[in-house]
């Protein structure tokens, strides 16, 4: 494929968000299907770059550098932000991106951050107008109730788990 | 308490008698030594007594109405730092998914409210009593009403299990409990001040004035940052969506840039997106058991105005058929 051709498809991407990129953070493998038991398509040894599809739930859809396409668990990726990466492993990607993200910035909670920077919260004012429009808009009991029936939601009985996954009971402190 | 207060009585005894000021005085350690004492010196007992008190009623047990007034306060600050997005379908739709997760909770009847910052720092904040925010920054960067799910389950656990209201009681959240002993000893807390929590206005400025010491700019032990994760996918559970919304979610922070400017205030006060991944993987067999549940991609998608990539080809079956979402607005994008 001519790298203007691929230059093009990057293009064309682009407005569905940058291509998402992770490693296997383990040894794994390659799954057919969303499910431990259906056939392996290929191991993936540890460090693995992929490149990400989709996701349903605890699974990503992923394909190979060779091309590859199935199933991994989500617990065994580590995402990788994509601007780190392509400088790393190619420049085709370095430029496409807005120099919003690819400028170094000062990892500091008061640089230039309109309205959430510890300096601005600082100096906040409350502003009761705004806030009786935040209560407006609240859901009552019954009307979340009706939104997750139309919705065909159904509530289930769910125990809390500790650190290790054990059932505890639940509630405040 | 009354340690402190003898330490006090002796101290003015001493001045009384004209001895010299008992050794570790003026300022008695450990005390927040009172704005108005200056290089008098003797000892204004009463004002010591005053802040001491006041630091440890200041966070009492709070009642319920108390707790909600002063996260009413807090709100009204952070509605002045950032304002609503303007956006009535997507308020009421995030109104509509927190309410209905805040229902599978131990405190379903609180006066939930949920509200969208107009803001592009990714963050999203809970305050006592039920008022949670999440900006549209972080909001933009969900795929599905699970994802959604999983943020508000999370800020719903720290009002649930009073994580901030406890932080402050406990002096763990350190400055903030002294100052707002101060402002119940400067009597923003009713007419008397000292062990009166009187009204809702002062417990309103009180909210306030946390947001201005730091509230949310300061982290929470991680502890409770790890069960507000725990105990979140577990409400997003009961409200019958896939509790791995929460766990996308982190790995969708976890590939932003460790400098992004917007991910700088998230980032100081939450521990690393990979160590909360690491931490859900230890129940992964609880989550695993709810992984069918529902993700609400295109009821999302509707609310939102945006169009979604397509769930990813599978062989799994089909979940039960449901009715295409009714929505008035066309799926474009606001």
């Amino acid at each position: 494929m001519s790298r203007c051709l691929l230059l093009v498809l990057l293009l064309a991407c682009l407005p569905l968000g940058a291509q998402e990129l992770a490693f296997t953070n383990r040894a794994t493998e390659l799954k057919a299907d969303l499910d431990s038991s259906s056939a392996t398509v290929a191991p993936l040894p540890s460090g693995t770059p992929l490149s990400v599809v989709g996701r349903i739930s605890g699974w990503v859809r992923v394909t190979t550098n060779d091309k590859k396409a199935g199933w991994v668990r989500s617990f065994h990726l580590r995402f990788q932000n994509s601007v780190a990466e392509s400088e790393g492993g190619g420049s085709i990607f370095g430029g496409i991106f807005s120099t919003a993200r690819r400028a170094p910035t000062q990892r500091t909670a008061t640089v230039g951050i309109r309205g959430l920077s510890e300096e601005e919260m600082k100096n906040a004012k409350p502003n009761p107008a705004e806030y009786a429009k935040y209560k407006a808009y609240a859901s009552s009991k019954a009307d979340a109730a009706a939104f997750a029936r139309n919705a065909k939601l159904n509530a289930v009985q769910v125990s809390y788990v500790d650190s290790r996954g054990r059932p505890v009971s639940g509630g405040s402190r | 308490m009354k340690t402190l207060l003898s330490i006090c009585a002796a101290a003015l005894l001493a001045g009384c008698a004209g001895m010299p000021n008992v050794p570790g005085v003026p300022g008695v350690p450990g005390l927040p030594v009172p704005r108005s004492s200056s290089a008098a010196p003797s000892l204004n007992i009463q004002q010591v007594t005053q802040v001491a008190q006041a630091a440890q009623t200041a966070f009492k047990e709070f009642s319920e109405p108390e707790e909600i007034e002063i996260g009413h306060g807090i709100a009204q600050s952070l509605l002045g730092a950032a304002p609503l997005l303007r956006n009535d379908r997507i308020q009421r739709y995030v109104n509509q998914v927190g309410r209905w997760v805040a229902s599978q909770s131990e405190r379903p009847d609180l006066p939930w409210q949920f509200g969208v910052l107009d803001n592009e720092n990714v963050n999203a904040f809970a305050a006592p009593g039920g008022a949670i925010f999440i900006t549209n920054g972080l909001l933009k960067k969900l795929r599905s009403e699970s994802e959604l799910a999983g943020v508000l389950g999370h800020e719903i656990t720290h009002v649930v299990q009073k994580h901030h209201l406890n932080a402050l009681k406990s002096g763990a959240l350190g400055d903030i409990a002294k100052i707002a002993g101060q402002a119940v000893a400067e009597n923003k807390l009713g007419k008397s001040g000292i062990g009166q929590v009187a009204n809702a206005t002062g417990l309103t400025a009180m909210g306030a004035d946390l947001i201005k010491e730091g509230l949310f700019v300061k982290p929470l032990d991680r502890g409770l940052e790890e069960e507000a994760d725990r105990m979140g996918v577990i409400l997003a559970a009961r409200a019958g969506y896939d509790p791995y919304g929460l766990v996308g979610v982190l790995q969708t922070l976890q590939g932003q840039a460790a400098d992004d400017q917007f991910m700088a205030l998230l980032f100081k006060t939450h521990p690393s997106p990979t160590t909360r991944i690491e931490n859900l993987e230890r129940i992964s067999d609880t989550l695993d058991r709810y992984q069918k549940q529902d993700q609400g991609r295109e009821r999302f998608a509707a609310a939102m105005g945006i169009r979604l990539p397509p769930a990813p080809p599978t062989n799994r079956p089909a979940t039960p058929a449901k009715p295409a979402a009714k929505s008035t607005a066309p799926a474009t994008k606001p």
